[in-house]
């Protein structure tokens, strides 16, 4: 008889921090003390904040457990489940009175969350249909199939609002309607699982621990648009995920809940995962049909739309995951129940994935119209290590930075366009004074630029030459007509380009020059990196003071440019020589290492009579 | 079939009409409005990449390429708009920009350009950005042309035209985004390509020099040369040149895009081999002397050596013989002055005087039944390596209409890798055939070819077996039937009722024969192939008088007493029947040089 519930966290930011070695430490101890009939392990998908797995959740209780190691195991089953008790060392903490949390519903981070999407996730057995139809799994394939009409689908879709989640954000409701007018048959859908954006892990998290939601809402789509084969374009670099989503598909074919005639009906639909085969660029929807077809992941112009001439010529209809995922939620609960969540323009909850300079990593799935601050200060848990925040980074290279000043901002689409950003797929970058604006430009265009496809010369030239100029300002050999053209090169990559890769990388370089052109100004006239991040503009001297002279950054440094003072215990750092790696920072015990970017303010310290350092035969320079 | 719907659209306050699907480029060309193109060629499919072509739609904040957008009824679109002219020059100089376009080391500089030419238009006389100078390299490995990366701007024109027209998919695009690269095969060589079949085609879509003609290179620019629309005399098919010349050389050869036959393709024999290769012209008569060799001579003095010759010796047992890529004129002059010989014979491939013999089979549809055809069968001809046009429309139906293609044949062809059955007829079991009439089963339009080599002994019975496989099938499902012969007038010749040889041998030893004339026209080696054939050698040897009528220098020239200059296919004037029926002209581009004379000129000056 089980009486109690053990779900540990299988996401993959937990299987990183080693959560099968606590799983493995659980079964064994729990075996040892003969309590294995008794707790029941259930291995979950992401249950949200990554930054503290391995993480347990134990049911009935709702006791959740932080950082658990291997280690930890023994003493924890003793205190929990023989002594009855909660096993303090591992419970989170409060950030703001530092009272132990004793229940997940009193964790700040769960609690002001609406998991709609993630509703399963981290609570079921993601390779278990049973636990997935025992949560209400497949009642609204049940009911639509059954006892509606393919347009009442798609009026429900429209009613609720649903706008794509892929980023775009245009009406679910609508797209679907496109594709049920199309005259031609067969009809395709695509789920679009190519998240690519760097710092995304939203699809991922549902892949791996609710894929039947997506299953479930590509058969309600079908239905509703007369579709009659499904394909899930999945990135190749998320194993675990095509490894579930297999699972569940075979599992659904078994249990009949995918192939011919589902619940009775005449209505057959199939479902087959592609994998793609690393290219950003396969996420642009006609490049993913491309990349479906066997050809080059190229894009092609539109229109002609997908609806109109999509796989292999036939109508398409692709959809991001998550909002497959939303489908039979609001079939099952209404469109009515799911509008009164959101803002009036955008219905429903999204998922982020907060990454960056913030305490609380991981997902959160909060309603439309929260504002950033409750967000990053309210469940992401703020700027650890006493730093200021400086700005936020949403929808990854096609997105922008947002500063403070704008943090009471509603999150939306069209409030974030209002700003430069966008929405994106939901990833957002936390960037706090140790951040340089410059330098997430240039990294975020250095990665459109590896992206691009190279079809079209403004993208393949464009963001090459934008490139070019980051990188020069970056290094300190900026100038101040370069930001002229910045801007200039980034208004004919943005109109210019064929598709939504081109036309949006330029926004990075547009929103930091916006909200912090001093920066860049500062890297140009100065030479100096208020952040202290670009590398060339940075300049590292020894504090006397703090030295002892235990020589850890002579005997570290790469290019051998660190000297002992002759006749004292002190180093000096001779600069011509240096390279800026920040070894010797990285490596000092005594914070006698001073990294600054003065720029043209810097003072080199006067050099006083040189040795080589013990054991060294390095020739001091002149 | 329902008519397509009309539509009407404004282009820049001008209403134009067109019809349902057709994109913005087309209607706007159908009404004289310019818009200016990179990637875009009529006859490709659409590739919108170059973002040069980009109009903009009122209602719509977005550019789109007008090349690939189909027009919608009632849209109004501006062309030239300033935003639009600044995104197209900025467009350009990002594109001079990205590699080495170095103009005056350039062969199509001054004018046949793209690239140069959009330049100019925008008045484009410097760039705003920093030159990227990357290093590229140039593969010169093909034989008659070459690829400099140097000058290549990813247009992918090369691509579609090898994918799409000559059907071998040769290149393709390699890496991503700045490192994108124009590739052969896996990254291969031109020259270590095993799929590219050398037609060229590429390079006459190539919009800049990336892709040059290695002949052509900096004779000048296509706009100072003369053109001349011909037919190529190298097969059957007969596909429409136009071929470039200045200062009575050629230039460059292209297809003729109004030719109904080769609608601007040609295969490396027509495009390059006729011309680009380079041999020992004849261009004096030549009479061998009393110290054995050969020495110029003078017309006169040639002819009156032959007269002399027959005149000593009434009584000489005496043969012409000629090649079947004389003109349908020539052929005439051959006919007439038949009589003066004792023995009038042509030469053609094995097998293949039965081909020529069949006029009422050639139809003038045959080129479009392949178009059309879900099924081909190709029996004892080797289309890729004897008519590239052909092969490279057999291929467009496997690969794009996924027609199936079954190949019977002693030997291995270029075409074998593109078919569902491919079959050496020496070895044919009986459960072969269930296989085949499996694969043509659904076929509703198939088409058979049969070569030369379909009417060997082995050839004829397997010919006969799969005529029989079609008479179980429905009425009208039959195949359409195309003889396709190897030599370049066969069906001229057929038509004249010459007898064809197949063999010379036994033809030159059935009696000793003293003289004998061969009209080896154009051959490109000289007729030397005729030496190949067993005991020929030795038998021509033997003939007291041998003259040969020929444009260049051979193995075969050598042996004669007397060498006559011929002019070539580009120095001729006639008509040539190709293997529809059709009756093809054969224009002179350039002026005869030295003495030599045409064919029928040279016979009737002779013997008549």
């Amino acid at each position: 008889m089980i009486r109690s519930n053990v779900l540990v966290c299988g996401g993959a930011g937990c299987l990183s921090s080693g959560c099968h070695a606590v799983q493995d430490a659980l079964k064994q101890e729990l075996t040892k003390r003969g309590l294995d009939k008794e707790i029941n392990i259930v291995v979950t998908g992401c249950m949200g904040p990554c930054d503290l797995g391995p993480v347990l959740l134990v049911h009935p209780d709702g006791t959740f457990y932080q950082r658990v190691t291997a280690l930890d195991v023994p003493a924890l089953v003793e205190e929990h489940f023989i002594k009855g008790r909660a096993y303090t060392k591992l419970l989170p903490k409060d950030e703001v009175t530092a009272n132990l949390i004793t229940t997940q519903r009193d964790f700040g981070f769960f609690a002001k969350q609406e998991k709609i999407v993630l509703a399963n996730c981290g609570v079921i057995d993601a390779e278990n249909i049973e636990e997935y139809i025992a949560r209400d799994g497949y009642a609204a394939l049940g009911t639509v199939l059954t006892a509606k009409k393919p347009a009442d689908v798609i009026a429900e879709i429209k009613l609720s609002g649903l706008r794509g989640r892929g980023g775009a954000g245009f009406p679910t409701g609508v797209k679907w309607e496109l594709l049920a007018k199309a005259p031609v048959t067969p009809k395709f859908l695509i789920c679009n699982a190519d998240e690519g954006d760097p710092g995304a892990f939203m699809n991922r998290a549902v892949l791996e621990g609710d894929p039947h939601a997506v299953l479930e809402g590509m058969c309600i789509g079908g239905y509703a648009t007369g579709a009659s084969r499904g394909f899930i374009y999945i990135r190749a670099e998320y194993p675990l995920a095509i490894k579930r989503l297999q699972i569940a598909i075979d599992q659904a074919y078994k249990y009949g809940l995918l192939g011919k005639n589902l619940f009775g009906t005449d209505f057959s639909f199939d479902i087959e995962m592609r994998i793609g085969a690393g290219a950003f660029v396969c996420g642009e929807e006609t490049a993913l049909m491309r990349s479906i077809e066997g050809r080059r992941g190229q894009p092609m112009p539109r229109p002609p739309f997908p609806a109109q001439r999509g796989l292999w010529g036939k109508p398409t209809n692709i959809n991001n995951v998550e909002t497959w995922a939303t489908v039979p939620v609001i079939l099952r609960k209404g469109a009515n129940w799911y509008n009164q969540f959101g803002t009036e323009k955008t219905k429903g909850t999204k998922v982020f994935a907060l990454a960056g300079k913030i305490r609380n990593t991981g997902l959160v799935e909060v309603p439309y119209g929260t504002t950033l601050r409750q967000i990053i200060f309210g469940i992401g848990g703020g700027i650890p290590g006493g730093k200021k925040f400086k700005a936020v980074q949403t929808g990854g290279p096609s997105g922008g930075v947002i500063p403070a000043e704008h943090l009471d901002t509603p999150v939306e689409y069209e409030s974030l366009q209002k700003l430069g950003s966008i929405m994106g797929s939901g990833g957002m970058v936390v960037m706090d004074e140790d951040s340089c604006m410059v330098d997430v430009a240039r990294f975020f265009l250095e990665f459109c630029c590896d992206e691009s496809c190279g079809k079209c010369p403004p993208c393949r030239v464009g963001t090459k030459q934008i490139l070019n100029l980051l990188e020069r300002i970056c290094a300190g050999e900026g100038q101040m007509e370069d930001l002229d053209k910045l801007e200039q090169l980034a208004t004919v990559i943005k109109d210019a380009s064929l598709c939504g890769l081109g036309q949006t990388a330029p926004n990075p370089v547009l929103t930091t020059l916006r909200y912090f052109r001093h920066e860049y100004e500062a890297h140009i006239k100065e030479k100096r990196c208020p952040a202290r991040v670009c590398r060339e503009l940075l300049t590292y001297t020894i504090h006397y003071d703090n030295c002892v002279g235990c020589s850890i950054c002579a005997r570290n440094c790469p290019t051998n440019t660190i000297f002992k003072v002759k006749g004292q215990k002190k180093y000096y750092i001779v600069e011509d020589d240096c390279i800026h790696c920040g070894a010797c920072f990285d490596v000092c015990k005594f914070n006698a290492i001073l990294k600054a970017s003065d720029g043209t303010a810097h003072v080199v310290p006067p050099k006083p009579e040189l040795e080589p350092p013990p054991g060294r035969k390095t020739q001091v320079p002149a | 079939m329902s008519t397509p719907k009309q539509i009407t659209v404004t282009i820049d306050g001008k209403t134009c009409t067109g019809t349902a699907g057709q994109t913005i480029l087309e209607i706007a060309s159908a009404h004289g409005i310019v818009i200016p193109t990179l990637c875009y060629l009529k006859g490709l499919s659409s590739w919108g990449g170059c973002r040069i072509c980009i109009v903009e739609i009122k209602g719509s904040p977005k550019v789109v390429p007008s090349c690939a957008t189909p027009a919608m009824d009632g849209a109004e679109i501006i062309t030239n708009s300033d935003r639009l002219i600044q995104l197209r020059k900025c467009t350009l100089e990002l594109l001079f920009s990205e590699r080495n376009h170095l103009c005056p080391m350039c062969p199509y500089n001054k004018g046949d350009c793209g690239l140069q030419h959009q330049g100019l238009a925008h008045g484009i006389t410097g760039i705003r950005y920093q030159y990227l100078y990357p290093a590229m390299p140039i593969d010169l490995t093909a034989k008659y042309f070459g690829l400099d990366q140097n000058r290549c701007i990813l247009c992918t024109r090369c691509v579609r035209t090898c994918d799409e027209i000559e059907g071998v998919h040769t290149l393709d695009v390699a890496n991503r985004g700045i490192r994108n690269q124009i590739v052969v095969d896996l990254n291969a060589t031109f020259g270590a390509s095993d799929t590219c079949t050398s037609c060229g085609a590429c390079v006459a879509n190539c919009p800049t020099g990336a892709l040059f003609d290695k002949a052509a290179a900096f004779r000048g620019p296509l706009a100072s040369c003369q053109t001349v629309l011909t037919t190529c005399t190298e097969c059957p098919v007969g596909c429409g040149l136009k071929v470039f010349t200045k200062e009575n050389r050629i230039v460059n050869v292209f297809g003729d895009p109004d030719s109904p036959v080769n609608k601007g393709h040609l295969c490396v024999k027509g495009r390059y081999e006729t011309w680009a290769d380079a041999r020992e012209r004849i261009t004096q008569p030549l009479v061998r002397g009393a110290d054995g060799q050969l020495h110029p001579a003078t017309w006169p003095a040639a002819i009156q050596r032959i007269k002399d010759t027959l005149a000593q010796s009434p009584d000489w047992e005496t043969g012409l013989l000629v090649s079947p890529r004389l003109t349908n004129e020539a052929v005439q002059t051959v006919r007439k002055l038949a009589d003066k010989f004792d023995r009038v014979a042509a030469f053609v491939a094995p097998y293949e005087a039965a081909l020529c013999g069949q006029p009422e089979y050639a139809a003038p549809d045959s080129l479009q039944r392949l178009d059309e055809a879900d099924a081909i069968i190709v029996l004892g001809a080797r289309p890729s390596e004897d008519h590239g046009v052909v092969a490279a429309r057999i291929r467009r139906a496997v690969r794009q209409r996924g027609a199936k293609l079954l190949i019977f044949h002693a030997r291995k062809s270029g075409l074998d890798r593109y078919a569902n059955i491919c079959a050496n007829v020496v070895s044919l079991e009986r459960s072969f055939w269930k296989q085949v009439a499996e694969t043509l089963a659904d076929a509703q339009r198939p088409v058979l070819v049969y070569g030369p080599q379909a009417m060997s002994p082995i050839g004829v019975t397997v010919l006969e077996r799969l005529l029989k496989s079609f008479e179980d099938k429905k009425e009208g499902t039959g195949p359409a039937v195309i003889p396709l012969p190897r030599s370049a007038n066969s069906l001229g010749f057929g038509a004249a009722g010459l007898e064809l040889l197949e063999e010379i041998g036994p033809w030159l030893d059935t009696k000793p024969m003293s003289f004998l004339c061969i009209v080896a026209s154009d051959e490109p080696d000289g007729g030397a192939r005729l030496l190949e054939e067993r005991y020929v050698r030795p038998l021509l040897s033997e003939v007291d008088c041998l003259v040969v009528q020929a444009a260049y220098r051979s193995a075969l020239t050598d042996m004669a007493q007397v060498v006559l200059p011929a002019v070539t296919w580009a120095e001729k004037f006639g008509t040539i029947t190709n293997f529809e029926g059709r009756v093809l002209p054969v224009r002179p581009v350039l002026a005869p040089v030295g003495e030599m004379r045409d064919d029928q000129t040279i016979l009737e000056s002779v013997f008549a």
